[in-house]
């Protein structure tokens, strides 16, 4: 045992010197979340890697309806409210879950906009670091199908 | 339990198949020997002995009809109700066949004696029937000496039985003492066949068509039609008929020593009844390991050779009683324990469909047919010959001669038949495409069709064929915009265009290369007598800039050296015209890799740095097209940048292999950035020289993982590529080992961690994605040693979740990979309930994890610490922190 070198981040690190959580605990969040459920260790550090940290004071916008979905967030602390003017829909998340990850995967605009609704923490990946660790990593994008196929229930052989 | 497991050489699980067809193989050869003691006593009292003859004839064809019978029956029955219905229709007959004995209705006798032949063959045939579709082959190759052991001691059992019995309750009722062992048979079958059974397997052998098995000369071509059950018939007839011999030895020299009836008699039981405790023995005991270690690959061979060295023996020592033993005690023990086991191993590989009909035919049929062809020859020796216990012998000494041929076509042919379970057929040629690609007589409406077809290949030698009919009207305008720009290049060449039309194309096609052809056409049009250059030239100061580019490109490629300085000024032009943040620089980029041109060089390389991603990536991938070496130094650095690392891949391909030496020198150097080394492998995939290969066989041994997967992967894209590179064993099984013994320490590591499964923790999560990931490089390596399709087959295989495939998988890696490799691959492939080798302490692996390189791996030890997954071990979080 004991050729094996770690994975190491093929976007820059993020993990700035104020960062309070581990790279270990970082992919725990990532494991956490039912799309990379699937995905390896390895490459959930990988995906860790890539995340900042950010703060939101209650109140203050994650993201809005309609805009670019440059980004997605990890709630590690705190509540974040998604609401649709357009659709009328209102919805509560807390820590472990995730808001605008399926808008930056399909490339489309937020279908919402999200508010922290007290002090909040997050783990933010931008668009193009998410992009730019699947298109080096074919592991993760085949976890993404496995789950994707999982939950559609669709028969793998089709 | 834990110790008869280790004993028996069982795994987790195993234990109730194993010892329910160790019962079942028990109980039949028990009541068979106390029938078959009561058919002699009840004949020999009613009749002389020389009326045997007469018995043998109704026996052979009694046999053949009930056989007939027996496999139109078979192939209409569930095997459950097939084997209980036969074992409950032999008990009703028992009981019918007691009550015409004590009637003494006079043809009793030879009924009994005739049923009771065919009894044996049945019941015994059945059991190892039921056993090929229990046992899986990995299982079956250390099970089936231990279910043999169980006729050896069935038909200790049945003698003795008898002999007790006898004294107690008389010939005619021992008849029934059977009965009870029989019907508890029918419970074993039923729990065997209901809970043990194997999903059954279509195919394979060459004899997947069911419906064809259900008569008996149905079966009997399937036979003859499969060169593997050829072989297996073959080797059971050759190897009765030398039994034959060895028996008419063996008795020759006893009658030569002993003279009295009663010392005959006295030998022969004592000498049969070490023996058969001696077989015993060594099944029980060795018989497993033996078949699971050496595999069919030997053991074929251990009986034939065993009686080829007792032949000789004899032959140097004749009438030497000694000998004679040796020749007896070598084939009796070998034949009923470990060759026993090994000949119904080879029937495992046979489709379930068919299995029972085609064993029920070579058990029953082939094996009497040998043996009154063994008596035959053996009488035409003695008699007609004239020839004593030496021509005997040379006799045997031919027929073991074959014998040891076909076990050596025999192991071949079983190792293809395992590897037909897990590889698929080859696809069939898609049937249109056919008759149209290879006939000879191409109509015109054929053309025509191909002309219309959405394959690229074919539109363009359609387009050949119309050119060279002379036919360019058949070249329409809509072939000028098909998907392929090849299509449309060749199209804008040979279809009936006017100047405008095919200006029109140069503005509008995307493709710079189609862009190319329709101009220098509209030159050659023009510049009539004269070099097309001169055409092109006109267009260099259009005023659109697609018509610009086109000229430059059909000047650069196909005018052999344009004047110096004309693309440079044209292009300086271009470059003063446009403004920087202009997209149309996004089709500059893209035509310079059509110009292949020294004065073109500079403005590409200005593009390769343009803040414009588009037109960076569009500088990039020209880049290969233009193919100059100027332009590598500034590629291979960007290999880093994720962002640019596929299409600068995409690039260095088009170069092709005359850049390998730069390729190679820096995946050799470890000073050079990670990220650029690991980008090399992926990119020498794309060269199928024999020089790819040494460079990526030599990467395969670098301190980084990423890159020695990477290696690993992109050397069995090369072997797909190309079958006939050379790949350095050496260096593949010293990878192949260190792989090995990583991925079993993994799991050994995770087996003493994680006894159970589910704590959440990273570390066991991670250990698992070890394992999975060493058992995929473990495969892949194996790619580059076997053929890559049964390689790869194998490796679908095990990812499947079908346990017959699997153990084939193991079987045929155990079969055909050389000892030690042998010994390093399989644990991997085919973990046992714990995995072997050595031990070490939770302590120890956990010292190992914390100090390992892998950095991931030791924050998840040390993670899993901080929750006091271990309490002993807390300790270690100060090591730690």
């Amino acid at each position: 045992m004991g050729d094996e070198l770690s994975y190491p981040p093929l976007v820059p690190d993020r993990t700035s010197a104020k960062a309070r959580l581990t790279t270990l605990k970082r992919a725990e969040f990532f494991r956490g979340l039912d799309v990379f459920s699937e995905a390896g260790v390895e490459d959930l550090f990988c995906l860790a890697s890539v995340a900042e940290e950010s703060d939101f004071a209650p109140g203050q916008i994650l993201f809005r309806e309609d805009n670019i979905a440059d980004a997605f967030h990890i709630l590690v602390q705190g509540k974040v409210e998604l609401s649709s003017e357009k659709r009328n829909v209102r919805e509560v998340l807390g820590p472990g879950e995730s808001a605008g990850l399926y808008s930056v995967l399909t490339r489309e605009l937020h279908s919402a906009t999200a508010r922290a609704l007290e002090e909040t923490s997050t783990l933010v990946v931008e668009a193009e670091d998410l992009y730019n660790v699947l298109s080096n990593n074919m592991e993760i994008v085949a976890s993404l199908f496995r789950h994707f196929l999982n939950k559609l229930g669709i028969n793998s052989e089709k | 339990m834990n110790r008869l497991r280790k004993i028996c050489n069982l795994d987790r699980g195993e234990e109730a198949p194993a010892f329910l067809l160790f019962a079942y193989l028990t109980l039949a050869l028990t009541s068979y020997m106390i029938i078959k003691a009561v058919r002699e006593g009840i004949f020999l009292h009613a009749f002389s002995a020389l009326a045997l003859p007469y018995v043998y004839i109704g026996i052979a064809v009694g046999t053949g009809f009930v056989v007939a019978a027996y496999i139109r029956i078979s192939s209409r029955l569930r095997q459950a109700r097939l084997i209980s219905g036969t074992l409950l229709f032999f008990i009703g007959n028992l009981f019918v066949l007691w009550l015409l004995v004590r009637a003494q209705w006079t043809p009793a006798p030879w009924i009994f004696y005739v049923w009771a032949s065919i009894f044996g063959i049945i019941v015994t045939t059945q059991v190892w029937t039921v056993a090929n579709c229990v046992l899986d082959l990995r299982q079956a190759k250390r099970i089936f000496p231990l279910i043999s052991s169980g006729g050896i001691l069935g038909g200790a059992l049945g003698g003795l039985i008898a002999a007790r019995l006898v004294k107690l309750i008389g010939t005619d009722n021992l008849m029934l003492a059977p009965i009870p062992l029989l019907l508890v048979a029918v419970v074993v079958v039923q729990v065997l066949i209901r809970r043990h059974s194997l999903p059954s397997r279509a195919g394979s052998a060459g004899i997947n068509d069911r419906a064809a098995a259900f008569s008996f000369f149905g079966v009997a071509r399937k036979i003859a039609s499969s060169p593997y059950l050829k072989l297996i018939v073959g080797l059971l007839a050759v190897s009765a008929i030398v039994t034959q011999n060895v028996g008419l030895q063996f008795l020759v020299v006893v009658q030569n020593v002993f003279h009295s009836k009663d010392s005959i008699t006295a030998f022969i039981a004592s000498f049969l009844a070490y023996l058969a405790f001696g077989a015993f023995l060594l099944q029980v005991i060795a018989g497993s390991r033996i078949v699971e270690r050496f595999g069919i690959r030997l053991t074929l061979f251990f009986l034939p050779v065993a009686v080829l060295m007792g032949t000789v023996t004899l032959l140097a020592f004749p009438l030497a009683l000694w000998a004679a033993g040796v020749l007896k005690g070598s084939d009796y023990t070998l034949r009923y324990s470990l060759d026993r086991a090994t000949t119904e191993l080879l029937y495992v590989p046979v489709p379930q469909g068919i299995k029972s009909q085609v064993k029920a035919i070579i058990d029953m049929i082939v094996q009497r047919f040998a043996d009154g062809v063994g008596g035959l020859i053996l009488v035409f020796v003695t008699r007609v010959l004239h020839q004593g216990q030496a021509g005997v012998c040379w006799f045997s000494i031919c027929a073991l001669s074959v014998w040891l041929w076909m076990a050596w076509r025999t192991r071949g042919a079983y190792r293809k038949e395992v590897a037909k379970i897990f590889i698929p057929g080859p696809e069939p040629l898609p049937a249109p495409i056919l008759p149209v690609v290879f006939s000879e007589e191409v109509s015109l409406a054929t053309l025509k069709s191909m002309l219309g077809s959405r394959d690229e290949e074919l539109v363009l030698s359609a387009m050949d064929m119309a050119a060279a009919l002379r036919r360019p009207g058949w070249i329409t305008r809509e072939l000028t915009m098909h998907a392929s720009p090849r299509v449309r290049a060749k199209a804008l060449e040979l279809a009936p265009l006017t100047e405008d039309e095919l200006l029109e194309r140069v503005k509008q096609d995307d493709d710079s290369l189609v862009r190319a052809s329709a101009i220098l056409r509209v030159a050659r049009k023009t510049a009539s007598g004269e070099r097309p250059g001169s055409g092109l030239r006109r267009f260099l100061d259009s005023p659109d800039l697609r018509l610009r580019l086109a000229a430059l490109v059909g000047l650069a490629r196909f005018e052999s050296s344009p004047a110096d300085g004309t693309i440079k000024k044209a292009l300086e032009r271009i470059a003063a015209e446009l403004p920087p943040d202009s997209s149309a620089w996004k089709e500059v980029a893209e035509a310079l890799g059509d110009i292949p041109h020294r004065e073109a060089v500079d403005l590409h390389l200005r593009l390769l740095q343009h803040s414009n991603p588009s037109v960076k990536k569009a500088a990039i991938l020209s880049a290969g097209r233009a193919g100059r070496r100027e332009f590598v130094p500034l590629l291979l650095p960007m290999l880093s940048d994720p962002r640019w690392a596929a299409d600068i891949r995409l690039c260095l391909r088009e170069y092709g292999p005359r850049i390998m030496g730069t390729l190679a020198d820096i995946l050799k150097d470890p000073a050079e950035d990670a990220e650029i080394r690991r980008s090399i492998p992926l990119v020498l995939a794309y060269f199928p020289q024999q020089e790819s290969v040494d460079v990526l066989l030599d990467s395969l041994f670098d301190y980084d993982g990423l890159l020695r997967y990477r290696a690993i992967r992109s050397l069995g894209k090369l072997r797909l590529i190309d079958p006939d590179l050379h790949f350095d064993r050496q260096k593949v099984g010293l990878r192949l080992r260190e792989e090995s013994e990583n991925t079993l320490w993994c799991r050994r590591a995770l087996e003493a961690l994680y006894p159970t499964d589910g704590s959440n923790d990273l570390l066991e999560r991670l250990l698992k994605d070890k394992i999975s990931r060493g058992k995929d490089r473990v495969f892949r390596l194996l790619a580059l040693l076997l053929p890559p399709t049964t390689a790869i087959s194998a490796l679908l295989a095990m990812a499947e979740d079908d346990r017959v495939k699997r153990a084939a998988v193991a079987e045929f890696l155990d079969d055909v990979l050389p000892g030690r490799m042998r010994d390093l691959v399989l644990p991997v492939i085919e973990p046992k309930a714990r995995s072997a080798g050595p031990r070490q302490t939770v302590e120890q692996i956990l010292e190992a994890c914390l100090h390992n390189p892998d950095q991931i791996l030791r924050e998840c030890t040390a993670d899993a610490l901080a929750r006091n997954r271990w309490p002993a071990y807390s300790g270690r979080r100060a090591t730690v922190a």
